[in-house]
């Protein structure tokens, strides 16, 4: 039985070709999709947990009843120590802060990211050492343990265990002699490296490092036990300071770091696996009603099959079996094709969702019985709930009805069902290309600003070799202004101490008010960034650097009470009360992912700290040439700190990452989406047509022409899309409201986006008729009156 | 083996009520080879299709081998139509998915019928029909006469003890027309109950009984 519905089944799908490439088409790219965000995340829920003693690993974080329940992962770096010290189940701490260096090595130079971490960093993490102790490899403060890929870069094939190599970052800058080489970093964990120094670097460099005050570095404990957690999670931080009374711990497990709800990457990341979650569901459910849309219009051709099976006996069970095993077989040949089509689209996917020169998305596809299994569950499921709707409806009709040819759904009834079978089609195909636009709203207001053109190059400034001075960094700025900006290719030139690597705290003097971003810039950082203002001025260009005027985002504007510009504010360290001059745009100033990420954002120019990264506006003509004539200047005015940059876009790319590829994977699966929308549509509007064989062949009979057939079958089937568009767009303005309703920044209500998916519907049903209008036209009509 | 008392049949539309058959009485007993004519429209195939469960009537009792058809569910129905029923129709409403031999062995897997005793039964069939040679083939690869003899005997695969046949002949040229009246002769002859609608006088005559149906009610029976 299971065998002879099988191959009557595959007959089936033979004989009505169009409609099963349109239904293995859909299906297969529906599964693709689904497999890929399947992956995707199942990678983030298995993020991290490669580490052995995970389960034991916990991140310290705090959290203030000013911060409405989030919590940042900065800590100050005398925590760790002492939670030790006081707590017997806390068996080990870990402290550790990133940092950009400059690696050189017999005149190779190599800009890469690391990170300052205590000696038991590598007992800790499983990050497997290749060559070196991973007990001992940091316990020297002159030690460096790299990675394999950047062992490579600088040494060659050279052995690098032993030599010294010189480092410059924020605050160092001394030789490291390299006690180990640890294997790259795999891609899905939270804590990245290239290079390791221990901590003690950083106490040494701040003050701070070592007490209970905000630290920037993130702080990890092994806990043996449960009641240890609960112990560190009571740890009472108050006792240590003087001020500042109302901090509290929240202890992270490692596992569930990326997801956390208290974590701002972890919210965003929950957010982006449920959005894939429910695009993925929709892209299947799409799949399914077009399965079950065409199923219903092919109803009638399969009628009598139907009919003639009841007349021999057939039971509604063994029908609906059949229409069962048809829909399972089409589920799996989907599956099928779907499963070397995502292997064809992963290498690409992976490549588009990587930043060059990053670490690897690096998805793949693992026959593992476990995979196979599911994938097979995934194609049943599907099947069963595609093949529900032909299988109930259809096994129910009555042989007497086909036997009598009385089953012709004319008038009324026929002209409904394709109404509705358009209506579904023309609702999701709208609301995927009303999600795809929102998808680009995003990505335009990501920066705020266009971030192509403009270079950075960073100073080094806090390593001897840049410089360590303020006023000295602000001049060597101003030099190498008045020096390239005659260059035809440079438009104009800012610094900055912070941007584009991330911000610091303006503290409110007011202790309720929860602080804002603050970034350090110069003068010029409006222009070079073409960053908008919207009210108020710009800094005047021979500003002192005085701090005394700010400029602040239309975020912290809408805050304040009263008219802004002029308004002052009061706060900041040293604490200061500098007067509101301007209001510049929203822009993305710090990497949202990031634990402290504050929207609110003060731009001042202070002589606190010495510029980190020159910014240059360049124009798009003639950027090679520019670029060095660049390098001319500055290996001429700044001797000794060697040329390197990179343009800001790869840079937010970068550093938005996370976003990026929330955002690209998005619009894949609405691409996705629309594709499959227009599929069904095209099977609506061509069974909509095809119905109508007989009285096309009638109506040549009495001598209609080839036009007035065209017209004729246009005419109906516009009609009733018209009628299905007008249905369908209160229909797709409550989907998409729903489905938007959590944007803050939402795209407006327009007519046209609204009525694209009718108007795409639209002319597939016009092409589709006018092509079955041809083929009417030179069909012979004798053929299809006789079938009948 | 057919009783049928009062049989009506009727469309409603709105407070006129269009009918179809109206006062038949009907009855059909075991080995009789029946012919129901009447002109178009005069309710034939309906009646066909009320004894073979089908269709209902409006009112009326009808009972198939002593058992009262209208109190019965969908289940009964399919089971009467499996162990006793077999259709002939005048477009043979063969399956085009399927060969010769696949059409025939359809209603056996309905049956849930043992793989052996398919294959036993089909290929007697065959044989008997002459199809042996065609049985891999698809309906619209066989003459009409052909299709029809498929026809037939995917009717009797069953091992029916009726069989309904409705204008089997009617699109046939004569010589295949004779051709599927003898074998529905020759099955009446073997104690199978055949009942008939057809236009032709001279199919009628291959019967035992001719039934006059005009406008819905039965005008007048004869025998042959």
């Amino acid at each position: 039985m299971l065998r002879n519905n099988l191959i009557v089944a595959w007959r089936n799908l033979r004989r009505y070709r169009l409609y099963t490439a349109i239904n293995v088409g859909g299906l297969a790219v529906a599964f693709a999709v689904a497999i890929f965000v399947g992956l995707y995340v199942y990678r983030a829920l298995t993020w991290d947990r490669f580490h052995a003693k995970g389960e034991q690993i916990y991140q310290v974080c705090e959290t203030r009843p000013a911060w409405k329940g989030k919590a940042s992962t900065g800590m100050p770096g005398g925590l760790g120590p002492e939670m030790v010290a006081t707590l017997p189940s806390v068996l080990r701490s870990v402290r550790t802060e990133d940092e950009d260096g400059l690696l050189s090595y017999e005149g190779q130079e190599i800009t890469a990211k690391g990170r300052f971490a205590d000696p038991g960093f590598f007992e800790l993490f499983s990050f497997p050492l290749i060559t070196g102790d991973p007990g001992t490899a940091l316990d020297a403060p002159n030690s460096i343990v790299l990675s394999k890929r950047l062992a490579q870069r600088l040494f060659g094939s050279d052995d690098p265990m032993g030599q010294a190599l010189l480092l410059g970052g924020r605050g160092i800058s001394r030789d490291f002699i390299v006690t180990g080489i640890a294997e790259n970093v795999p891609y899905e964990s939270s804590l990245e490296f290239d290079w390791v120094i221990p901590y003690v670097h950083r106490e040494i460099q701040t003050a701070w490092a070592g007490d209970f005050r905000a630290g920037p570095g993130e702080t990890y404990l092994q806990i043996a036990d449960a009641a240890g957690v609960e112990a560190a999670q009571a740890f009472d931080l108050d006792r240590y300071m003087e001020q500042e009374k109302d901090r509290s711990l929240v202890i992270v497990p490692l596992f569930d770091k990326r997801l956390h709800p208290q974590l701002s990457g972890g919210r965003r990341m929950m957010s982006a696996l449920y959005t894939f979650g429910f695009v993925a569901g929709l892209v299947l459910l799409l799949a399914c009603i077009n399965y079950a849309n065409l199923a219903a219009g092919m109803s009638l051709t399969r009628a009598h099959e139907v009919g003639v099976r009841k007349v021999v006996g057939a039971g509604r069970g063994q029908l609906m079996r059949q229409y069962f095993a048809e829909s399972l077989l089409l589920s799996f040949v989907a599956l099928t094709l779907a499963v070397p089509l995502t292997e064809i689209l992963l290498p690409g996917l992976n490549r588009l969702l990587t930043v060059p020169g990053e670490f690897e998305l690096g998805l793949d596809l693992q026959y593992t019985p476990w995979t196979v299994v599911a994938l097979a569950g995934f194609g049943v499921v599907m099947g069963l709930v595609a093949g529900a709707y032909p299988a109930l409806v259809q096994s129910r009709m009555q042989p007497v009805e086909i036997m009598q040819d009385r089953l012709q759904v004319r008038g009324r009834a026929g002209r409904i069902l394709v109404v509705v079978q358009f209506v579904a089609s023309t609702v999701f195909l709208t609301t995927a290309l009303v999600v795809a636009r929102q998808v680009d709203h995003w990505e335009s207001l990501e920066q705020g600003y266009d971030s192509r053109l403009v270079v950075c190059i960073p100073t080094f400034a806090g390593s001897s070799r840049g410089g360590d001075d303020v006023h000295e960094s602000q001049r060597f700025l101003d030099i190498f202004r008045r020096e390239v900006l005659p260059l035809a290719g440079v438009l104009a030139v800012s610094g900055s101490s912070e941007f584009p690597d991330g911000a610091s705290d303006f503290h409110f003097a007011d202790p309720e008010r929860q602080e804002a971003s603050e970034i350090e810039v110069d003068p010029y950082f409006l222009r070079t960034l073409g960053l908008e203002l919207v009210e108020g001025e710009d800094f005047p260009p021979d500003l002192l650097a005085s701090g005394r005027v700010v400029l602040v985002n239309q975020q912290l504007a809408a805050t304040l009470e009263g008219p802004v510009v002029g308004s002052y504010l009061e706060g900041g360290y040293p604490p200061r009360r500098p007067r509101i001059i301007g209001v510049v745009s929203d822009f993305q100033h710090d990497d949202p992912g990031s634990g402290g990420f504050v929207p609110e954002l003060v731009l001042s120019v202070l002589p606190s700290r010495p510029i980190e990264t020159v910014l240059v506006r360049v124009r798009p003509e003639r950027v090679p040439e520019t670029l060095a004539e660049l390098r001319e200047a500055w290996e001429r005015l700044s001797p000794g700190v060697p040329f390197s940059y990179r343009f800001l876009d790869d840079h937010s790319a970068e550093r938005f990452i996370g976003h990026a590829i929330t955002i690209s994977l998005l619009r894949w699966v609405t691409g996705f989406l629309v594709l499959i929308a227009c599929l069904g549509v095209f099977g609506m509007a061509s069974l909509a047509v095809s119905r109508r064989t007989k009285e096309v062949a009638v109506r040549k009979v009495l001598g209609a022409s080839t036009a007035s057939v065209a017209v004729l079958l246009s005419s109906q089937s516009t009609r009733l899309v018209l009628i299905a568009v007008v249905i369908a767009i209160p229909l797709t303005y409550q989907l998409s409201e729903f489905l938007l309703r959590s944007e803050v920044e939402r795209i407006e209500f327009d007519l046209l986006s609204y009525s694209a998916g009718g108007l795409i519907a639209l002319g597939l049903t016009w092409l589709v008729s006018g092509y079955h209008a041809v083929r009417a036209a030179t069909a012979n009509p004798v053929d299809s009156l006789r079938s009948e | 083996m057919i009783e049928m008392h009062d049989i009506e049949k009727y469309h409603q539309s709105g407070p006129r009520k269009t009918y179809v058959l109206r006062y038949v009485h009907l009855n059909v007993a075991e080995g009789e080879f029946v012919s129901i004519m009447g002109p178009s429209g005069a309710g034939k195939s309906t009646l066909l299709h009320i004894m073979g469960m089908l269709d209902e009537p409006t009112a009326g009792s009808y009972r198939f081998l002593g058992a009262e058809v209208g109190g019965m569910g969908e289940k009964e129905r399919t089971e009467i139509h499996r162990q006793h029923i077999g259709f002939v129709f005048q477009a043979y409403h063969l399956i085009d998915e399927q060969t010769v031999y696949e059409n025939l062995e359809m209603p056996l897997l309905y049956q849930k019928v043992k793989g052996s005793e398919r294959k036993a039964r089909v290929s007697e069939l065959l044989d008997r029909f002459q199809m042996v040679a065609k049985k891999d083939l698809f309906p619209h690869q066989l003459s009409g006469g052909e299709q029809q003899r498929v026809g037939v005997a995917r009717a009797l695969i069953g091992q029916p003890t009726l069989i309904l046949a409705d204008e089997p002949t009617g699109n046939l040229n004569s010589k295949q027309g004779e051709e599927v009246m003898d074998m529905l002769r020759e099955l009446n002859d073997e104690g199978t109950t055949i009942v008939q609608v057809t236009h032709s006088e001279k199919n009628a005559g291959y019967g035992s009984r001719v039934v006059h149906l005009l406008d819905g009610k039965i005008e007048q029976e004869g025998r042959y």
